[in-house]
């Protein structure tokens, strides 16, 4: 009667069970991963729009031939639905070889049992009687295999031994794991949304939301009654509004990089506060369903400019705070000053001509208009990083920034993600498969017994990761066969009555007489 | 940048240490080269290997201590930047040939392990000094994430040194790599490499990838002086490459002989992917859970992301290989060089050819 490990659960008909054995085959494996890694490539090396952020359609030929958003195409999701389906087939089909101890094809001819594998196979006479020989190996695949099992033939019988069972579990719950990352991937690509959120200092902004409306029977499709899907997106508000208090930026002194930046904002439900926090840049905010996230600053505009003035034919330079855009009289002279441009990251493109290059202060530059008794002088630019700056129309005329007071900006990234718990729950099964495989290595070893001339012939083979020919796991095992082997041949006319090892046969390792499996 | 005591010295400091590391595991190198090259069972083979192994040890505490002091004068953990790391790549490195001398005593597989750690180190070393000198966080780097995500990711990486190794090892003590193998792979190898150091160490204008692949061309990003540098790096890297490969391809055959066995050099490298490759998948879950708190999604098909992903399938490729077909090395070996390839240009290539939000080796 076969053990009931051996018995290999159905896959279902015939015909699904060859489809399911194509779509998780090795072939399968190699150009499913053939195909993903030459689209990662692709990907990686040609420079990719963030269209969900609403890039502008980029030039050049990566634009015109539809490589530039690669990650976003159609053939990407059906390349990631094809790894999944071949994932969930290549684990299912490959399930009832965990469960059962003897592969399909093991060989077996006129109703013997073969050896399932020849990896490392050996064999060896022994002059002991089959039934001694297999109490031997029986006793030696108890001490280094919790599972064990026997099939036996009219004249040969198989022993199977098994170590750490589950640790093939755990590859498989690795496989679960990635299957349920890219299921995430799939709810967040179809539900989830992310919305860029600019904001100045003092102000406030409507919070974007993708809504999700499905099509339940009976309702009228409307105006999206062409289209194929089962549900239909559209951008509205979320019931409450973000206010930008205060933008807080530190830099470092001596590198000018920023350390810290941070937003200080209030929800506001009908103009009215009902929670405030600090976001930064590794401190989101969630509320509502929605995640807020620190993204980007830069400034709007300026305030005010703290200047030096120097004036022609006048010692000393005069400290003005100049409110930008507003035209100052400098007290007890004929001149006028007005700052009316400031570029925080200034950028010079021709003589008396600047652009600005970014919202963040990486180089920033004033242009002041300036009048004397009420005639228009050249304009002059100023850069924060010059010590002074001197006129070349008006000598004498100098100017230098003592301080700004800009009006900043921050960009909070509005992100809502309904697939985030699945792939929490797909990345821990992912690591506890993974270790589990890794650490607590599963391993099978065979032994058939056959009756010879003069006593019986035992083969050996077995496998598992860290149990190759050679290894230490593998001759410290074998050298248990052989000490069992040994000790029963010097009981070969007594009774077997211990191991020849001298070790405890572990509890619930039948006598050989009664086989059951553990 | 002034450090947490308010002065520059711990930058000096910290990296002398650096070139004083360079320094003893070369020496380790040398003196395990020694050994082998040395007659079997003679005093000088003895001491010879005695002093690798005391070498190696003496540059694993170095590591250690360098590590330690950096984190002390930054305030921070010190695998921040791209020269930060290079020192826990070397580490991992020195750490698995301990390991092999030690427990089982398969130190000739060192002969190329140890390389690994010298060259990722000579590599940082060649950087400017903006790059290596300590600095504050940025504020995305400001998390308790930084030591659990990198130091996952860069302890693989020290692993997969071991895998470079014991594949090339195995083709070699197969009969696998022939004269012809060499010379393409070792050249071309070689001449990539140089290319790559050459365009980073002309300060590789960024976005220069950006600028070529839209169409731009070279004019914008390669005018003729660094076009010649690079040209001559490349000459050189590949000159390097052919020369390591005839090295190679005549082993002294006392030298093959302390090789392990082709199965035990191959039952190693599954043993040194079955480190690296469940660090390198927690590393990257981790930092999937950061990019999520950070960025708010923790997946952004980032190139830095992208590259690991390519780097995890083909390690993941080469385990599933041996599950298939069992302990047959050969394309098993091939999938360990790629691998060690990818993990190459992952934790270089992408932070200097390709801009994205993993922009942190740059000062």
């Amino acid at each position: 009667m076969p053990d009931k490990h051996l018995v290999s659960p159905s896959l279902g008909p015939g015909f699904l069970t060859r489809v399911l054995r194509a779509l998780g085959s090795s072939r399968a494996t190699a150009i499913v991963a053939a195909a993903g890694a030459a689209f990662l490539l692709a990907g990686s090396l040609i420079p990719q729009t963030d269209l969900s952020a609403g890039a502008e359609a980029p030039t050049g030929w990566a634009g015109a031939l539809g490589l530039d958003a690669l990650f976003q195409s159609r053939f990407f999701a059906f390349l990631l639905a094809a790894a999944g389906v071949h994932l969930a087939a290549a684990t299912w089909t490959r399930v009832p070889k965990a469960w059962r101890l003897r592969p399909a094809t093991d060989g077996a001819s006129a109703g013997e049992p073969g050896l399932p594998c020849a990896e490392g196979a050996r064999s060896r006479d022994l002059p002991l009687s089959p039934r001694l020989a297999s109490a031997a190996v029986r006793r030696a695949l108890a001490l280094d295999f919790s599972r064990v099992a026997l099939i036996e033939g009219p004249e040969t019988r198989l022993h199977a031994g098994e170590r750490n069972f589950w640790s093939r579990w755990s590859v498989y719950l690795a496989h679960f794991g990635l299957l349920l990352l890219l299921a995430a991937a799939g709810l967040k690509a179809a539900f989830g949304f992310s919305a860029p959120l600019r904001i100045e200092e003092g102000a406030r902004a409507a919070v974007p939301v993708l809504e999700t409306r499905f099509r339940l029977h009976g309702e009228p499709l409307g105006a999206w009654k062409s289209a194929p899907a089962l549900w239909e997106r559209k951008w509205a508000s979320a019931p409450f509004e973000i206010a930008l208090e205060r933008f807080d930026l530190r830099m470092d002194p001596s590198s000018g990089q920023p350390v810290d930046y941070r937003s200080d904002v209030a929800v506001q439900v009908d103009g009215r506060a009902v929670e405030t926090a600090s976001i930064r840049v590794n401190t989101p905010l969630e509320y509502g369903g929605l995640s807020f996230h620190q993204t980007a600053w830069g400034y709007a505009s300026l305030a005010s400019a703290r200047l030096a003035v120097g004036l022609p034919e006048r010692e000393g330079d005069w400290e003005i705070n100049a409110p930008f855009g507003q035209r100052l009289r400098i007290t007890g002279t004929p001149w006028e000053l007005r700052v009316a441009e400031f570029l925080p990251d200034a950028q010079w493109v021709a003589p008396g001509r600047w652009a600005n290059e970014g919202d963040t202060p990486e180089n920033p530059a004033l242009r002041l208009e300036l009048w004397k008794r009420g005639r228009a002088m050249a304009p002059l630019w100023i850069l924060l990083a010059d010590p002074v700056t001197r006129s070349r129309d008006e000598p004498g005329l100098s100017a230098r920034i003592l301080g700004l007071d800009p009006v900043s900006y921050s960009v909070l990234t509005v992100r809502h993600d309904p697939g985030w718990p699945l792939a929490a729950a797909g990345a821990l099964a992912t690591i506890l498969g993974a270790v589990g495989a890794f650490y607590f290595p599963h391993r099978r070893a065979w032994v058939r017994v056959s009756p010879a001339a003069g006593g019986s012939h035992v083969e050996f083979s077995g496998w598992g990761r860290g149990f190759g020919p050679g290894s230490p796991a593998r001759s410290r095992w074998e050298a248990a066969l052989d000490r069992e082997w040994a000790a029963l041949g010097e009981a070969e006319r007594g009774t077997v009555s211990g191991s020849g090892s001298g070790k405890t046969v572990p509890e619930g390792v039948a006598p050989l007489e009664r086989e059951t499996t553990p | 940048m002034t450090d947490a005591w308010g002065t520059g010295w711990a930058d000096t400091a910290s990296q002398s240490g650096a070139l004083a590391l360079f320094g003893v595991i070369a020496a380790a190198w040398g003196a395990l080269a020694a050994e082998f090259l040395s007659a079997k069972g003679s005093l000088r083979r003895e001491t010879a290997g005695r002093w690798a192994e005391r070498a190696t040890g003496g540059a694993i505490a170095l590591a250690a201590a360098l590590l330690a002091f950096r984190w002390a004068a930054s305030g921070h953990a010190p695998w921040s930047s791209q020269y930060e790391s290079s020192i826990v790549v070397a580490l991992g490195s020195l750490a698995f040939q301990a390991f092999l001398s030690r427990q089982r005593n398969y130190a000739a597989v060192g002969l190329l392990v140890l390389p690994v750690a010298l060259a990722v180190l000579a590599a940082a070393s060649l950087l400017p000094g903006d790059y290596r000198r300590m600095g504050p966080l940025p504020p995305a780097l400001q998390s308790g994430w930084l030591a659990l995500h990198v130091s996952c990711m860069l302890l693989a990486y020290g692993a997969f040194a071991g895998t470079f190794a014991l594949s090339l090892l195995y083709l070699v003590r197969s009969g696998e790599w022939t004269a012809r193998t060499t010379r393409l792979t070792l050249g071309t190898g070689g001449a990539l490499a140089g290319g790559f150091f050459a365009y980073v160490h002309q300060e590789a204008r960024s976005g220069a990838w950006a600028a070529l692949m839209s169409g731009a061309g070279f004019s914008e990003w390669a005018p003729w002086g660094s076009a010649k540098a690079y040209l001559a790096c490349a000459a050189l890297a590949g000159m390097a490459g052919l020369a390591a490969a005839h090295l190679l391809e005549r082993l002294p055959a006392r030298l093959l002989e302390d090789l392990p066995e082709a199965g035990t050099l191959d039952a190693l490298n599954a043993r040194s992917v079955s480190v690296g490759f469940p660090l390198l998948t927690v590393g990257i879950i981790l930092g999937a859970v950061w990019g999520k708190a950070a960025w708010g999604s923790y997946w952004s098909w980032d190139p830095k992301e992208t590259w690991s992903l390519i780097t995890w399938l083909v390690f993941a490729l080469m385990l599933h290989r041996r599950s298939w077909r069992g302990p047959e090395g050969r394309v098993t070996a091939w999938l360990g060089l790629s691998g060690a390839a990818a993990v190459a240009f992952t934790y270089w290539g992408v932070n200097f050819l390709l801009p994205g939000l993993h922009a942190y080796a740059r000062p």
